[in-house]
């Protein structure tokens, strides 16, 4: 017994190391690093929670966390919504499905920095956005100005994750008994009935990790807000990821902030891999 | 025993060999610019220099957008290079004190000779330590054909912010869907805030008298004043549509493109629209024309800098000089070569250009290259004003974004001018607690 369980550890020690060396070291040495004072080219200092005191007092922290809410909730939701949607509709038998099925996953196959340029071209004012608005009666409008930034960039957000929620639910979707619509047929249940009550629950576990991965995925995102607005216009769009880059690399090269950052937003995603480790025991 | 002595004496006589053997090494990294042949100049020169010295050169070119977060990451893992062509940020590596003085460089290639300008912004505290690759004033791009018909092309060129509106109105619609001007307004762009600063600048204003909270003046009056007339007319022309609606969402790249579509009939860049124009876009060249700005404003930040780090700091040294010391191959071999994308920071180089100029060789220049470098009175980043010398604040102030987020609420979302400003003296006070502790 206990040579097996050496044996078990055996195996999975590789995979341990390589998971400290890339993740619980840089993790140890980035709470380090946000005790420190380290002016460039200096050396650091400890200076203790001064760090943290200070993004506390800083507005520019509350609206960069607010506007990473403002960012991921509502993309996930819409996310959800139509990665379910499509799910359920290509979970049907008819003809041309797979090649369906294939293509909703093309926006998820581009790299996000390709659905970036793809978008600067519809978000220009007398791009495919504006084209479109006008074609439905409507005034054309400043897609990366102050008031529409950020929902242009949730749409750009959901354009391109959509896909991944989609193919979580239909895998879902796949491993749900046919039997179980079946009895529900014979006893007279409705095409509503029988999503509220069987793939609703039995999709559960499954939405759960999809969403607290999506979620997880759309608070970090970076490509998005750094390559469309920059975080900009006058920080509308400046999330928790942007603002740590901004504070590293542009304002101050402020490493011992930055990091500061990224462990005031740690419980957070702490919070949302407990959850979605527990949806999948 | 013996044998053993002897082969001992063998292996070390062959390691210090070795050690003899292996040449000095100087990492190099530039910043990769639009013109390629400048990286090809600067890599043969190096290059062959290394040769002729025993030197192994090795350069990396970066990506212009990489070049900050690069060196940053590499000073604070302690991998910087020995050397830097075109680099940034500047005034923050030296105000940290990791670069070298190249005092004795500039003297050696003769101070007279440079623009002061250019030498004013590396200096910090009296010493230089870093030379700008080239010098990058702001021109006024115009459609000649559009401001003729728009009867103002005898205001060029503009002396003044009156006759720049001026032109801007007349211009405005003359041709159907074509703009006065392209005001780059957006918040992610350098467009924006160097735009700010030709005419903040011009009128007089500054943002550091010195390096002291107490020196943060730009909520201070005369200051104040300024601010909200550079505010007032830059919010004139886009609430009157003198430029296009979509200039308050532009990035560097927007005005370009407007300019190229002709869908405006100036604007304000450096030569990289000429560039864009002369390389891909040749049934402009005739229509176009560029005059310095009525306060024209350098945006040559990109400069040449040595760390304190490096173990071979002659030779770093010697190479820099090499750069610069032939100024006739510097001048043909990194100025000429961008298409006066870069033109000379020496004095006696723009007196060649000038010469070619006054010859026909430069239609499209409106003025004497040298005329027109000597009307530059201001530098973007990182120079301070009324300081007179380089400061990090500048760089954050500009390449984070913040005077794009101040011009992006006081223009195009038409906040309160005093609003607006007591909030970015206290962020400038703040930045400046940050940078000097005082």
């Amino acid at each position: 017994m206990k040579s097996k369980t050496l044996g078990i550890w055996a195996y999975v020690l590789p995979a341990l190391l390589i998971l400290g060396l890339i993740l619980i070291i840089p993790l140890i040495y980035t709470f380090w690093m946000s005790l420190q004072h380290m002016p460039i080219g200096k050396p650091p200092t400890f200076v203790g929670i001064k760090n943290f005191s200070k993004i506390f007092r800083d507005p520019i922290f509350y609206k960069s966390l607010k506007n990473t809410f403002i960012y991921a909730f509502p993309a996930v939701v819409i996310k959800a919504i139509i990665g379910l949607g499509v799910a359920v509709l290509l979970n049907q038998e008819f003809r041309g499905r797979g090649i369906l099925r294939g293509l909703a996953i093309l926006p998820y196959a581009l790299q996000p920095f390709v659905v970036c340029v793809l978008f600067w071209f519809v978000y220009d004012y007398r791009g495919i956005g504006n084209v479109l608005l006008k074609t439905l009666g409507l005034e054309p409008i400043h897609w990366l100005g102050a008031q529409y930034a950020m929902p242009s960039l949730i749409l750009v957000n959901v354009w391109h994750g959509w896909p991944f929620l989609y193919l979580g639910f239909l895998s879902g979707l796949q491993s749900i008994p046919g039997e179980l619509y079946e009895s529900a047929e014979i006893d007279g249940a409705s095409s509503w009935q029988k999503f509220f009550s069987i793939t609703l629950p039995l999709l559960k576990d499954v939405f759960l990790i999809v969403c607290g991965l999506s979620l997880m995925w759309t608070m970090g995102d970076f490509v998005i807000p750094k390559m469309m607005t920059g975080g900009g216009p006058a920080d509308a769009t400046l999330t928790i990821p942007m603002a740590t880059y901004k504070i590293a690399f542009l304002l101050g090269l402020n490493y011992p902030l930055a990091s500061a950052y990224a462990v005031t937003i740690l419980p957070i995603f702490i919070i949302l891999i407990y959850f979605t480790v527990r949806s999948l025991e | 025993m013996k044998q053993r002595a002897i082969v001992l004496v063998v292996v070390l006589v062959l390691l210090g060999g070795i050690a003899l053997a292996q040449k000095p090494a100087l990492e190099i990294w530039g910043r990769a610019s639009f013109a390629p042949a400048q990286a090809y100049w600067f890599n043969s020169l190096a290059y062959e220099w290394g040769a002729a010295n025993g030197v192994d050169v090795k350069i990396t070119w970066i990506p212009v957008a990489d070049m900050s977060p690069k060196l940053a990451t590499a000073i604070a893992s302690g991998t910087e290079p020995d050397m830097v062509i075109g680099g940034y940020p500047t005034a923050k590596f030296a105000e940290a004190g990791l670069l070298l003085p190249l005092d004795d460089i500039v003297d050696k290639i003769g101070r007279d000779d440079f623009f002061e300008i250019k030498l004013k912004q590396g200096t910090i505290d009296g010493k230089i330590y870093s030379i700008p690759s080239g010098f990058e004033l702001s021109w006024m791009h115009v459609r000649k054909d559009i401001l003729e018909k728009a009867g103002v092309l005898e205001l060029l060129p503009f002396d003044d912010e009156k006759e720049v509106l001026t032109a801007a109105e007349k211009a405005n619609q003359v041709e159907p869907g074509v703009y006065g001007i392209g005001l780059p307004l957006g918040g992610s762009g350098a467009d924006c805030y160097w735009t700010f600063q030709i005419y903040y600048y011009g009128f007089g204003g500054g943002f550091l008298s010195d390096r002291s909270v107490e020196g943060a003046v730009f909520g201070k009056e005369p200051n104040r004043s300024i601010a909200k007339k550079t505010f007032a007319f830059e919010k004139d022309i886009y609430d009157r549509g003198l430029t296009p609606p979509d200039s308050g969402e532009w990035v560097d790249i927007s005005n370009n493109m407007a300019f190229l579509e002709g869908r405006i009939a100036m604007t304000s860049n450096p030569m990289s629209i000429w560039y864009a124009i002369m390389t891909g876009k040749p049934d402009l060249v005739p229509k176009t024309m560029i005059y310095p700005d009525a306060f024209p404003i350098d945006q040559g930040d990109e400069s040449n800098f040595i760390f304190k780090s490096t173990p071979y700091p002659d030779l770093a040294k010697d190479l820099l000089y090499n750069f610069f010391g032939n100024k006739e191959a510097y001048r043909q071999g990194w100025c000429e070569q961008s298409q006066l994308y870069n033109l000379p920071i020496f004095k006696s180089q723009m007196q060649v250009l000038s010469e070619n100029w006054k010859q026909g060789k430069y239609p499209f220049m409106g003025m004497d290259p040298y005329e027109a470098a000597m009307r530059t009175k201001f530098h973007t980043t990182p120079m301070a004003y009324p300081l007179g010398e380089a400061s990090s604040v500048i760089e954050d102030l500009c390449w984070g974004w913040v005077i794009n987020d101040m011009v992006v609420r006081a223009v195009v979302k038409g906040e309160d001018f005093d609003k607006v400003i007591d909030e970015y003296q206290a962020k400038l006070e703040d930045m400046v607690q940050e940078a000097y502790g005082q």
